[in-house]
């Protein structure tokens, strides 16, 4: 049974670092998050109790982000690209200003994968889901899961070094 | 790489952000249930006005074809082949909601006209009506009457009758052979299965594409469905269209696309209120209109 306070107080951040490593905007991420939990209470008798209740957040904060791209809304901050007939981010001289220096160019590298690549690589490096979770929150198999991972490994590798070792 | 993917952390947020984001949450989850709560009172009414709606189609338009006179044999102005159960009443047929009828055109009419002029000239009546289920049977029209016509066997004869006044005309084989081809070209004009089926799946992909891309709050529900939840909430669409058309039938004797289609959303009107009323508001209210024009749309295509 999903209950708004309790689950809040116990998911919030998670929800909120996986919607900021999908979008790079702090506010952007706070944002979605409040959408996701709003939309939780809302569907909460939806909610089957089959999988966790962060698993179930983080599937409907996967579909907030990505309406919130596929719209192509305004966003503050940041503009669109096509890329592979994704949509891939730019980061604002503001944004990249609030990150650390040494890490800017593995953030504009995450940026510009594919939403599929960027996502997988999210749950599985950053936030250290397995596989199987992966696959749960996705609504993908294993296979698509383990797929996109590795293909998007290679994609940012590539954009680390520009290109040089599979270029 | 993944040891440095791994120690990525987002910016933190402070208490103080956390308890704001919650307040606003909170503020925005108050707002929308006073919304809703609009929404219910609305789609109540909705519901009693569509029910009052629903209900005089019952009683208006139930002027009988057998209550009305006989056409006038001079002045026929339209005609319509209309399908199946020759037998029974036809109730408003005239009207545009109905869609078991094909015009007859111009060239059809004139072959028409003489014959009628004769069947009401000899006045020549029969006794007894055979039974002739499927029979197709011409509605012909004057300025302020209208009459069933079918073309039947009757003691080894050709006859053309009026099936309310039981007035007949007998008709040589070529007569009847005429008549009968010009009631079945429209048989052959109509769109045949195939093509039928492939407009009504085109239909129905389209029907559910605008639901769906009215209703975004139901990805997370549908998602969480097999296919096969898809296939059964279709068939079981299908089979209250059928008993909605079934009772259209036996009300009206004919398909009543406005019948068929006010029961339809009056049906998924209900539905809303419930789910509304146990505070489900994923799907949208515009998906009642969408129903009810897709539901005519439905049954003329299926009635071609």
């Amino acid at each position: 049974m999903f209950q708004l306070e309790h689950h809040y107080e116990m998911h919030s951040d998670q929800i909120y670092q996986f919607l900021y490593f999908m979008t790079l905007d702090v506010q952007l991420a706070e944002d979605l998050m409040q959408e996701t939990f709003i939309r939780a209470y809302e569907a909460k008798h939806t909610y089957r109790g089959d999988s966790n209740v962060l698993t179930w957040l983080r599937t409907i904060a996967k579909n907030i982000a990505y309406d919130h791209f596929k719209r192509k809304r305004k966003i503050r901050f940041i503009s669109f690209t096509k890329s592979e007939g994704d949509v891939a981010l730019t980061l604002s001289p503001e944004q990249l200003f609030s990150i650390e220096e040494e890490k800017r160019a593995l953030y504009q590298a995450i940026a510009s994968l594919k939403f599929d690549y960027r996502i997988a690589i999210v749950l599985r490096k950053i936030e250290g889901l397995s596989i199987k979770e992966t696959a749960a929150v996705l609504g993908w198999n294993e296979a698509k899961v383990k797929n996109n991972t590795e293909r998007g490994m290679k994609a940012l590798e590539k954009k680390m070094t520009g290109g040089a070792a599979y270029g | 790489m993944d040891k440095e993917l791994a120690q990525l952390q987002a910016p933190k947020r402070t208490q103080a952000a956390k308890q704001n984001s919650f307040n606003k949450i909170q503020a925005v989850i108050n707002e929308r249930q006073k919304y809703q709560k609009r929404s219910y009172y609305g789609v109540f009414a909705a519901a009693v006005i569509l029910f009052v709606f629903l209900m005089a189609s019952f009683f208006n338009g139930t002027q009988h074809v057998r209550e009305t006179a006989a056409a006038s044999p001079l002045t026929i102005e339209k005609g319509y082949v209309t399908a199946n159960d020759s037998t029974a009443d036809l109730t408003g047929m005239t009207n545009w909601y109905y869609f078991d009828k094909n015009e007859i055109d111009e060239e059809g009419l004139s072959l028409l006209q003489p014959f009628v002029t004769r069947l009401y000239e000899l006045d020549n009546s029969i006794s007894e009506l055979p039974e002739t289920p499927g029979q197709q049977l011409l509605l012909v029209m004057s300025k302020e009457s209208a009459a069933q016509l079918a073309v039947l066997t009757y003691d080894a004869r050709y006859l053309l009758v009026d099936m309310n006044t039981k007035q007949s005309l007998p008709l040589t084989i070529e007569e009847a052979r005429d008549i009968e081809i010009m009631m079945s070209d429209f048989a052959e004009r109509s769109l045949v299965g195939l093509g039928r089926l492939i407009v009504l799946s085109f239909l129905i992909v389209v029907y559910i594409a605008i639901v769906l891309h009215i209703s975004p709050k139901r990805k997370e529900r549908l998602e969480g469905q097999k296919g096969r939840a898809y296939f059964f909430s279709g068939i079981g669409m299908y089979i209250v269209y059928m008993l909605a058309n079934g009772l259209s039938l036996y009300y009206f004797h004919a398909s009543n696309g406005l019948f068929i289609a006010s029961m339809m959303a009056m049906l998924l009107l209900i539905k809303r209120l419930i789910e509304y009323y146990n505070g489900r508001f994923e799907s949208s209210i515009y998906e009642v209109p969408i129903l009810f024009l897709f539901t005519i749309l439905f049954t003329f295509v299926k009635c071609l």
